[in-house]
């Protein structure tokens, strides 16, 4: 027996305690605690921090519990949240240069002052499922260095700057602080400043896909890695009332210097441009593409050929988030039956038209 | 008590979204002549409907360009709105007169352009008089046949102006008026007859 | 007392779950979008509990107006009991606390997805229709900065050549919902996706129509007596859908039906799309043909989302 959906508020509320019931899964299984989810499945919790644009790991894990586990879903979850949240001000800009570093690797050049630091990376393992995982071994402890890191370790692309090889990065004195994309719409041209808050706040996926179609020659900006850097870095706010600025605490961060094909003008040498991307909490790989989106988007400003999906700022700005693309995509589970009703209408017509023009043409033959 | 300690609204959700309504509904339908809920003091030189539209509409991301008799209110809007003052008519986001015969000509404020119509000023003006039974004959959206308007103390230059800023629609500027606990509006689509 | 302190509903969020500041913004996009009739007003769209595509733009502008003496109807196609109507509508009952109706004609502010109600809106009532892609000429520009000049020049020739090719490739205009309209004779307007047979109640319609597209961040209006016209041309005037049959429960042969596949042989029956109007005409003594024997028997108790072992 067909049944019509009808919904009710008794049938909405009985979905909601079913969906707890699975959240909860086997109860035989002890339940996870926040603490769990925030020190075990730190980089879901990053990303879940990064892309809903709020730094709170517990909040996150929260999140991420909440949404069993979808990412998407936690992101939502925690932008829901962040929306109804007071701003106070704005942070001064971080100084990535003064980071505590805890990874820091350049491709550019064989060492760096500071040296190259692996740190707690996925890189050069092999991908094997580690079964002593499963049997919940803890981990032999790390080996800890000789000798502790220097507090800061300089930017690798400062080597370039001296040189004048790569764009000096010069914030103009009269440059209005960059508006906030969570409390205004996003208008064109966009801004650099408004197309690095969109592409941080983007899906990875998104972005990766993205950066990615640029390495095969969609847009091929010639990128290196001039620097990739995790650690803590403070976030400080300027109390106007004390003329000073205050230290508001240390949060994670990665940040990604993309080095890219060099330009040059008749008044400008040959110079080496620039990509940047970063992610709260260790994010490499969104850091990364999102270095690579970023540049791609700055093509027509260096006077390249805009012809690739990475390349094209309304496409790529407009479809990158993925709150916004999740809610559009899964809408069509809403009911359309009126439309659909309508389009019925039409195409019956339709059909009805050209089988009276058949016809009538058949009639014409046979006389 | 000094002007800026005056108290705003007795509720300040409630009695904003109230202010809203009818003000929407004022500029839904051109000419008609609501009533809004005023705060529980307004300062000297400002009728309650003023205020109270002040309150409503305004705050940190409007800067509000205040004529020469409304300056001194400055610091109370600044107070319960956050609102930055105007220095020029042509980069405020509404503007207040008090003097509405010593008004600067309409094409000196913000009409926006062709393509971002609604980045024009919205002028409150605060008149001596406003009645729905006589003056201008207005037609347009929101008027089912046509509305009638009269609003003391305006110039008849300010008239002409009016009548030519039609042409440039959808360019133009929105204008409140304001009366005591009453308001009127005369959005930019509104064609003023006679 | 400073505006910025704001007293708290109960549950710790403000009445209609919006902050002042957000209001005001939203407000002021608002009467910026009444007095230039059909332009798209961007707006700083928030982040709601609910899902973009789900009707965020509506409950924004919704929760702008709303006060604690409007009666509030919410449908979705047409219908008060949908389940986006009913999460909705149980959204605003639990942030502001204000009356909700079924009926069309006791609401003072209707939200709704892909209908305008059957009985006629009167002057006071305001209509805030939920907008999926509020840009009318998306289909033909995906350009931003194009659609915005070509509204600016109000150059919307491109529409009207797309919709005479609808007519020599199929003899007749395809578009069969969110079918554009012109308002107030200058700008060029989606009316949401609303079945074209629910375009004529736009135009001059005694109630004030407000637009909201939440993920596409635009609020847009058409204030009350507006001409809204139905893009067309002389040799093809614009028609509405029109159905062989009558309500089969309330027999109404003028309002819009919905198909229903009453059985798994694939039998149908009509009945109003709008659940208020089908359920007033029977109040009133009118009645149709009935729904074939045996249908509704297990939908009636449909309300358990249907759980494996029970």
């Amino acid at each position: 027996m067909y049944v019509a959906v009808k919904g009710g508020e008794r049938a909405i509320a009985n979905a909601h305690a079913w969906l707890a019931e699975e959240r909860r899964g086997d109860p035989g299984v002890p339940e996870l605690s926040i603490a769990q989810i925030r020190e075990q499945q730190r980089l879901a919790v990053d990303r879940v921090m990064t892309e809903g644009s709020l730094y709170d790991p517990d909040l996150a894990a929260l999140a991420l519990k909440q949404a069993r586990g979808d990412q998407v879903e936690a992101i939502f979850l925690l932008r829901a949240y962040r929306t109804t949240l007071a701003r106070f001000g704005a942070s001064l800009p971080l100084e990535t240069g003064r980071m505590t570093v805890r990874r820091r690797v350049s491709a550019i050049f064989k060492d760096v002052p500071g040296g190259q630091v692996l740190g707690p990376t996925f890189d050069y393992t092999h991908r094997l499922l580690d079964f002593t995982l499963a049997a919940n071994g803890e981990p032999p402890a790390a080996p800890v260095a000789e000798a502790p890191l220097a507090d800061t370790l300089p930017p690798v692309i400062d080597v370039l700057n001296r040189e004048r090889l790569i764009e000096a990065e010069v914030v103009p004195a009269d440059e209005a602080p960059p508006a906030d994309l969570t409390r205004e719409p996003l208008r064109f041209p966009a801004s650099r400043a408004m197309r690095l808050q969109n592409l941080a706040r983007g899906d990875e996926g998104f972005l990766l896909a993205l950066g990615y179609s640029t390495q095969r020659g969609y847009g091929r900006n010639h990128p290196f890695a001039g620097e990739i850097r995790f650690g803590e870095v403070t976030v400080e706010l300027e109390a106007p009332e004390l003329g000073f600025a205050v230290e508001l605490g240390d949060i994670e961060l990665t940040e990604c210097q993309m080095v890219n094909q060099f330009a040059g003008s008749k008044t400008e040498p040959p110079q080496f441009t620039r990509g940047y991307g970063t992610s709260f909490g260790h994010g490499e790989r969104k850091a990364m593409a999102m270095a690579l989106v970023d540049r791609s988007l700055r093509a027509a400003e260096l006077g390249e050929e805009v012809s690739s999906p990475a390349q094209d700022t309304e496409f790529v700005l407009y479809h990158s988030d993925n709150v916004e693309a999740q809610g559009f995509v899964q809408h069509l589970k809403l009911p359309h039956y009126v439309d659909f009703q309508s389009e019925l209408t039409v195409i019956r017509a339709m059909r009805r038209a050209a089988a009276q023009t058949a016809e009538a043409a058949l009639a014409e033959a046979a006389e | 008590m000094t002007t800026t300690a005056l108290p705003g609204f007795a509720d300040a959700v409630h009695d904003a979204q109230g202010s809203f309504r009818k003000l929407l509904e004022a500029m839904a339908h051109p000419g008609r002549i609501v009533t809004v809920p005023g705060p529980r003091a307004v300062p000297q030189g400002l009728d309650p409907a003023t205020a109270s539209l002040l309150l409503t509409l305004c705050d940190g991301e409007t800067p509000v360009w205040l004529d020469a008799a409304a300056e001194a209110v400055a610091g109370w809007l600044a107070f319960h709105t956050g609102a930055p003052v105007a220095s020029a008519t042509g980069v405020a986001a509404f503007a207040v007169a008090l003097a509405p015969l010593q008004m600067p000509a309409l094409d000196g404020f913000d009409w926006g352009t062709d393509e971002v119509p609604e980045a024009s000023t919205t002028l409150i003006v605060q008149v001596k008089a406003l009645a729905d039974d006589a003056g201008w004959t207005l037609r347009g959206p929101g008027i089912a046949t046509q509305a009638r308007l009269s609003v003391a103390g305006l110039s008849q230059n300010w008239c002409t102006d009016r009548r030519a800023m039609q042409a440039a629609f959808p360019r133009g500027v929105d204008v409140v008026f304001t009366c005591g606990h009453r308001v009127a509006a005369l959005p930019r689509t509104t064609i003023m007859e006679s | 007392m400073n505006a910025m302190t704001e007293p708290v509903a109960e549950d710790g969020y403000n009445f209609a779950f919006l902050d002042e500041q957000t209001k005001r913004m939203i407000r002021r996009a608002i009467l910026k979008a009444v007095a230039i009739p059909g332009h798209q007003i961007p707006f700083g769209s928030r982040e709601m509990p609910l899902s973009y595509g789900w009707g965020t733009g509506g409950i924004q502008v919704t929760a702008a107006v709303i006060g604690r003496d409007d009666t509030l109807k919410v449908i979705d196609q047409g219908a008060d009991d949908t389940t986006n109507a009913v999460s909705i509508r149980g959204f605003f009952r639990r942030m502001t606390g204000v009356a909700t109706t079924e009926r069309t004609d006791q609401a003072t502010i209707v939200q709704t997805r892909h209908r305008i109600p059957e009985t006629r809106l009167a002057e006071g009532q305001v209509i805030v229709y939920q907008v999926p892609i509020p840009e009318p000429l998306r289909w033909l520009e995906p350009r931003e900065t194009e659609t915005c000049k070509m509204h600016g020049l109000a150059e919307y020739g491109a529409m009207h050549v797309k919709l005479y090719e609808d007519i020599v490739r199929y003899g007749r205009i395809e578009t069969a919902y969110d079918y554009p309209v012109m308002v107030n004779g200058r700008y060029l307007m989606r009316p949401s996706p609303i079945p074209k047979f629910d375009n004529p109640k736009m135009d001059r319609m005694p109630a004030l129509q407000l637009f909201g597209a939440g993920r596409e961040k635009r609020i847009y209006a058409v204030p009350p007596y507006t001409s809204v016209k139905s893009l067309d041309f002389e040799d093809h005037p614009f028609e509405v859908e029109r159905w062989e049959h009558c309500c089969a429960l309330c027999g109404s042969n003028d309002s819009f039906l919905d198909e229903i596949v009453v059985d798994d042989s694939g039998n149908r029956a009509f009945v109003c799309s709008d659940t208020d109007y089908c359920g007033e005409r029977r109040a009133q003594g009118h009645q149709g043909a009935g729904m074939p024997a045996g249908y509704g028997q297990a939908a009636a108790d449909g309300a358990a989302p249907g759980r494996k072992g029970d």
